[in-house]
């Protein structure tokens, strides 16, 4: 009788813990607007009147975002520190934090999702030569 | 090599319009991916980017829109398997930690677990509290907009009056007999339904063949009373026919009806 009266209230202040949360949800206003989160869940099939769940989800989404733009951020920074301690004109221009297809894939291997782009399209036979032995293939393929 | 290279592309230029691609890549969102695209730039903005690759945009907003449609999904299936059409806050936040399992989830191993304990819950809520929020930039009207369509009317609303006997008066109503063309021989094709195409092609009629129309008016007319001097041929099937419908009618003959031959020019 006393564990069950215990575990009773211990769900009163899981459920007042919960709504808590939701509400506190609702203060919080997403940077993903709530139109767009409810048009892919309606996609999916996700079916909810409660306007909680959708910020629920958009805030989720939100973070998931920011973790992978910060852990792409700590990869920009750290390749910029390799760089900076051989020039320092580099340092002035490499200020600028830009978000690449390089770092983006690789923090996002962490998460299990594997974007990988190719390093250069081959479409000529000269391609990813570098340009000191490039003229020399060209002139050997034209004497050929 | 050169021109093999060119008609290459061309294919792979045309195998790229002509293929639509049946998982969830389908890009004809485009306006949701545009906003996912803005709604991304703006937190990487506030991560501390301060300029990006538009490639790495696009993968990166690709990404989180495929991410709330899992989401949804999962939640959706959880709650399917739940015996519930509806989704509630347990199964939202069983997809989160579906989706979170590479990382691990912490306080997930407890049985008698409040849901808010949980670490993922807890990460949400310290987001939550650390950083401002960053509205969305743009406002966005509710999408996609959902056109009201008129349809064409039941009998009842018309207030007409249904030729058959099996015919219920709450059944759409058939077109007027003027769209008809199966009379003449002049072959125009006004074998439509929809109401605007009628309306345009009434107004084209009405404009060159005024004869036709006329004459199609009186067989009409002269098909519910029942019998005319135009009807050759049999005249209980015809006036059967011409009373529920003028393509079950029997086929005249060559010669037997005056028909007037006008070009037709349309547009």
């Amino acid at each position: 009788m006393n564990h069950n009266r215990q575990s009773n209230d211990g769900k009163h202040d899981d459920d007042s813990a919960l709504s808590d949360f939701l509400a506190s949800l609702m203060d919080y206003t997403p940077t993903i607007p709530d139109e767009l989160v409810e048009h892919y869940l309606a996609k999916s099939g996700f079916q909810c009147p409660d306007v909680r769940l959708i910020r629920l989800v958009a805030v989720a989404t939100q973070k998931f975002v920011a973790e992978v733009a910060n852990d792409a951020l700590q990869h920009c920074k750290a390749r910029q520190a390799a760089v900076v301690k051989d020039k320092r004109e580099k340092q002035q221009k490499d200020k600028r934090l830009i978000l690449t297809m390089d770092d983006l894939s690789k923090s996002l291997l962490e998460y299990g999702v594997n974007v990988k782009q190719q390093e250069y399209f081959a479409d000529s036979p000269l391609t990813g030569i570098d340009p000191a032995t490039r003229d020399e293939v060209r002139i050997m393929l034209l004497l050929c | 090599m050169k021109d093999g290279g060119f008609e290459n592309k061309k294919e792979l230029e045309n195998s790229k319009n002509q293929s639509k691609s049946s998982k969830f890549y389908i890009k004809s969102d485009d306006f949701a991916l545009a906003i996912a695209k803005v709604a991304v730039a703006q937190v990487c903005e506030s991560v501390g980017f301060q300029s990006f690759q538009h490639s790495a945009l696009e993968a990166l907003s690709d990404i989180i829109v495929w991410y709330i449609y899992n989401l949804g999904k999962t939640a959706n299936f959880n709650a399917n398997l739940a015996g519930r059409v509806e989704a509630n806050v347990f199964d939202v936040i069983q997809g989160l930690e579906e989706l979170e399992s590479g990382l691990g989830f912490a306080g997930a191993s407890d049985v008698n677990r409040c849901v808010a304990n949980l670490g993922i819950v807890r990460d949400i809520v310290h987001f939550v509290g650390d950083g401002d929020d960053i509205p969305f930039a743009y406002e966005v009207p509710w999408f996609p907009v959902v056109k009201e369509w008129k349809g064409i009317g039941s009998f009842w609303e018309k207030g007409e009056d249904p030729h058959e006997e099996h015919i219920p008066s709450w059944l759409p109503a058939f077109p007027d007999p003027e769209t008809y063309a199966a009379r003449s021989s002049v072959g125009n094709g006004t074998m439509t339904a929809s109401n605007e195409v009628k309306n345009g092609l009434l107004r084209v009629e009405r404009k060159i063949e005024r004869p036709l129309l006329n004459f199609q008016q009186q067989f009409a007319h002269n098909g519910n009373e029942g019998g005319s001097s135009h009807v050759v041929g049999d005249k209980g099937k015809a006036k059967e026919a011409s009373n529920s419908n003028p393509y079950l009618a029997a086929p005249l003959h060559f010669g037997e009806k005056e028909v007037h031959v006008s070009p037709v020019h349309y547009g």
